[in-house]
């Protein structure tokens, strides 16, 4: 028994020091990306920005500072593929959006997209009142009022019932929110320029061309074949190793 | 004096040897060309008296006449001159190219023979001792000629077409009229004109002749095979002497007129290479440079720069497409506006066409112009060549960015302040682990919250069961009553705040009703007394016995004598801290 407890302990102990490592691993590529950037040595920046994210590890400052390396290094598809992959894990968060803006005006694609649906409104409607942390946590606090309001203090009773449906709102709408962000998965075309098909086939006819760093929504892909949809609305079929997940 | 003897001797002997030198013996014809029923003069020509005359045998021809001798000796400017000839009168056997042999001579103990000479015999001609008219000799000495500089051109390389003129120095030409001009179908052309016509001596078919340039084309083919040229014709006015003079001794001249042509010929054109023949290659052929220029590359939003695309060099300019400017869709840029500066000369069109566009960026930002291509086939090297332009950034300052069309971020239009300017590194940092999935997706809140609300649910079942198992029946009736005494309170305070006496009534009821409810025992008709014991019995306390006491007696006292100064709002509440203390 007093052994088993000891190679549990070290077990626990030994993880906790290799993730440490891992840690302090991080750390050092981040400083050490940090000096190459200042002396303008842009690759090896970007390699070792992208080691931190190896190891498993980020911060919005990792996505900032490799975005940036990306940007002027002069890989505009790149840049705006982190910049993205950051507000994915950041949102909202200012540095990244405004950057992205400045990679984003450097494309050569200019869509004009098509009106929101009424669903994304609402999701972003939504959204705005709250992040889906947020809602996450409402649902949480409303379902404990509601089972102390039931348990401990019988005077709190009144409030039991709109708690409840509060609680449930919250839910609800984090199933909602979630469901829509996950369905929104986008990619970045990284060719400086290539035709989308209007079939998953070489020698089908060109249906327009896109350049290097517009965003695609990808579809459904049919052997080495995505078909991706364009924020007017336009659809087609790219080869896949055109474009990169923004979500992997 | 034997020394001078010498001297004198060797002197003779070496002006002997040079005389030597100059012997010449050669055999002269009178027209290279003749009609079989022609006659033709051949001489045998020699410098110095010889001996052992041997004629050739003349097969193919009858001898008419000959040999006849003649010997002409003069001295000119001290200088002694001497020819001998044997001259035969010959008729042609045959027509085709007719030999005649060598003739031989000794002079000064050297045998010294002619060449032999090829003559060209043809049909009989009509009149072969009429005097040539003036129509005939127009037609010999005047001859047009076009040559290519290049007869096997690649598509589009350019080819210079020269249209020359021989005329022999015998006539004079007054003036040409063009009566047809080629059209160049499948050719872009270009004339180029000739300002002074420039006559030069040339030799053209064995004979001496004038050559002028009257045209001169540049030509690009548009299609590759044998392409058919037009002819180019010409009428002209000469003069022919007529060699003889008139009485002042000006030699007498006739008009004649004369059509030529030229120019009747195709030109093979060959397809450009498919070898290593690039995607984006547009057709252009020659010797290029390109360049892309910003007349500034620093700038304030909303401001303009130019940018020209130029391509310099030789080849086909005007009919190449300089390669489409790509920017960043930030820029607005306009329509090209297209000029060119080419030349056309003898070697085709060199010069530069130029692609300016106007381009105003709205937002701020750093813009890479990227390298254009431009491909063209070089025919000198017969390979295609690509150029590629230097890129250069276009900084844009200023305060307005472009609005995001990032979705993951759907705040991003209003939150984000548009007056910042791109962010820089951030040197500070806390790593944290990538979590896939965030802490809300997971199955541990879903437990929690499920949890919790279950936890909400079955509370108030358990506790009621749990109630429902130890509590009397008593109480199961107890819970029944408030509803009744509820709807009564309810009743009491409106009175009270109308300042009803029926209030009192009311309060009666309530009260008895509770204290019936705490005791179980009805103490409505209970005396004082009586009900002051069972309420200590049960554990009540002096103060609420006190404020029962207290309201019964005011109801009493309205029941008996009126409401006229009874204190409703204090009488409700003391009948409101009674229930809640009962119950």
């Amino acid at each position: 028994m007093r052994s088993l407890t000891l190679l549990i302990t070290l077990f626990l102990s030994l993880t906790i020091t290799a993730q440490e490592a891992g840690f302090e691993k991080g750390i050092v590529a981040f400083k050490a990306g940090n000096k190459a950037y200042l002396e303008e040595d842009y690759d090896v920046a970007i390699k070792a920005y992208q080691e931190v994210l190896a190891e498993g590890l980020h911060s919005k400052e990792v996505y900032l500072n490799l975005g940036n390396a990306y940007y002027k290094n002069g890989q505009t598809a790149s840049s705006i593929l982190y910049y993205e992959k950051g507000l994915l894990h950041f949102k909202k968060d200012v540095d990244l959006l405004t950057n992205l803006q400045f990679a984003e005006n450097q494309r050569i694609d200019r869509i004009e997209p098509l009106p929101d649906s009424i669903i994304k409104r609402v999701y972003k409607f939504l959204l705005n009142l709250m992040n889906s942390e947020s809602w996450a946590v409402t649902s949480l606090i409303f379902a404990l009022l509601f089972a102390v309001a039931k348990t401990i203090k019988p005077r709190l009773r009144k409030i039991a019932t709109p708690s409840l449906i509060v609680a449930l709102i919250a839910f609800l709408t984090l199933l909602f929110i979630r469901k829509i962000e996950r369905s929104e998965n986008y990619a970045i075309v990284f060719e400086p320029a290539v035709t989308v098909l209007s079939d998953p086939k070489i020698d089908a006819p060109v249906a327009f061309e896109l350049h290097e760093g517009t965003k695609v929504k990808p579809v459904e892909s049919f052997e080495e074949f995505q078909k991706i949809e364009i924020a007017n609305g336009q659809s087609g079929w790219i080869v896949t190793s055109s474009i990169r997940f923004i979500k992997e | 004096m034997k020394r001078w003897a010498v001297l004198l001797f060797s002197l003779f002997s070496l002006l002997a040897k040079a005389q030597d030198n100059d012997i010449k013996f050669e055999a002269v014809l009178s027209k290279a060309k003749l009609g079989q029923n022609e006659r033709l003069r051949v001489s045998f020509e020699m410098n110095k008296d010889g001996d052992f005359f041997e004629a050739p045998s003349f097969n193919n021809f009858e001898v008419l006449m000959g040999p006849s001798q003649s010997i002409s000796s003069s001295f000119i400017n001290g200088k002694r001159s001497f020819s001998k000839s044997y001259t035969y009168l010959l008729r042609p056997k045959k027509q085709g190219q007719l030999i005649i042999d060598s003739a031989s001579i000794t002079i000064d103990n050297t045998v010294y023979t002619t060449d032999p000479k090829t003559v060209l015999v043809t049909e009989p001609i009509d009149n072969p001792n009429a005097p040539k008219t003036a129509q005939d000799i127009a037609d010999e000495s005047l001859y047009l000629v076009a040559t290519l500089s290049n007869d096997k051109p690649y598509l589009n390389q350019g080819v210079l077409v020269t249209y020359t003129l021989y005329f022999s120095p015998r006539v004079y030409i007054n003036n040409f009229i063009p009566v047809e001009n080629p059209t160049y179908k499948n050719f872009w052309s270009q004339d180029l004109p000739i300002k002074e016509y420039e006559t030069r001596r040339t030799t053209f078919r064995n004979e001496s002749f004038n050559a002028v340039d009257l045209k001169t084309v540049v030509l690009y083919p548009q299609k590759s095979g044998s392409l058919a040229l037009d002819p180019f014709a010409l009428e002209l006015y000469v003069q022919i002497p007529t060699g003889r003079r008139d009485f002042f001794g000006d030699p007498i001249m006739r008009s004649a007129t004369k059509t030529v042509k030229a120019g009747d010929l195709s030109i093979n054109v060959r397809e450009l290479p498919e070898e290593g023949k690039p995607l984006n290659f547009s057709g252009a052929v020659g010797d290029f440079e390109l360049s892309v220029d910003a007349s500034r590359t620093n700038l304030e939003d909303n401001e303009s720069t130019q940018i020209k695309v130029k391509i310099n060099g030789k080849g086909n300019l005007k009919l190449l497409s300089i390669p489409e400017l790509s920017l960043p869709s930030a820029l607005e840029k306009y329509d090209p506006e297209y000029t060119d500066d080419v030349r056309v000369n003898r070697e085709g069109m060199n010069g530069s066409v130029t692609n300016s566009y106007t381009v105003v960026p709205r937002y701020a930002g750093i813009y890479p112009v990227d390298p254009l291509e431009f491909t063209y086939f070089d025919p000198n090297s017969k390979s295609y060549k690509t150029l590629s332009s230097d890129p250069f950034d276009l900084t844009v300052e200023g305060s307005a960015l472009l609005p995001s069309t990032s979705t993951i971020a759907p705040i991003a239009e209003k939150n984000t302040p548009v007056t910042s300017g791109f962010k820089s590194n951030a040197y500070q940092t806390s790593l944290v682990t990538i979590v896939s999935s965030p802490w809300f997706e997971s199955n541990t809140y879903y437990l929690i919250l499920a949890l919790l609300l279950i936890l909400g649910f079955s509370i108030s079942f358990i506790i009621n069961t749990f109630k429902a198992s130890i509590g009397t029946s008593g109480q199961g009736a107890k819970k029944a009553l408030p509803k009744k005494i509820k709807a009564l309170l309810k009743r009491a305070d409106k009175l009270a705040k109308e300042q009803n006496a029926e209030f009192y009534s009311i309060a009666s009821e309530i009260l008895f009703l509770c204290l019936e409810k705490y005791s179980g025992v009805d103490l409505s008709t209970a005396s004082k007394q009586e009900r002051e014991d069972k309420l200590q019995t049960l554990g009540a306390d002096a103060h609420l016995i006190e404020r029962i006491n207290t309201i019964n007696d005011r109801i009493l006292m309205v029941r008996y004598s009126g409401s006229a100064s009874a204190p409703f709002e204090e009488d409700s509440k003391i009948l409101h801290n009674i229930i809640d203390d009962l119950l």
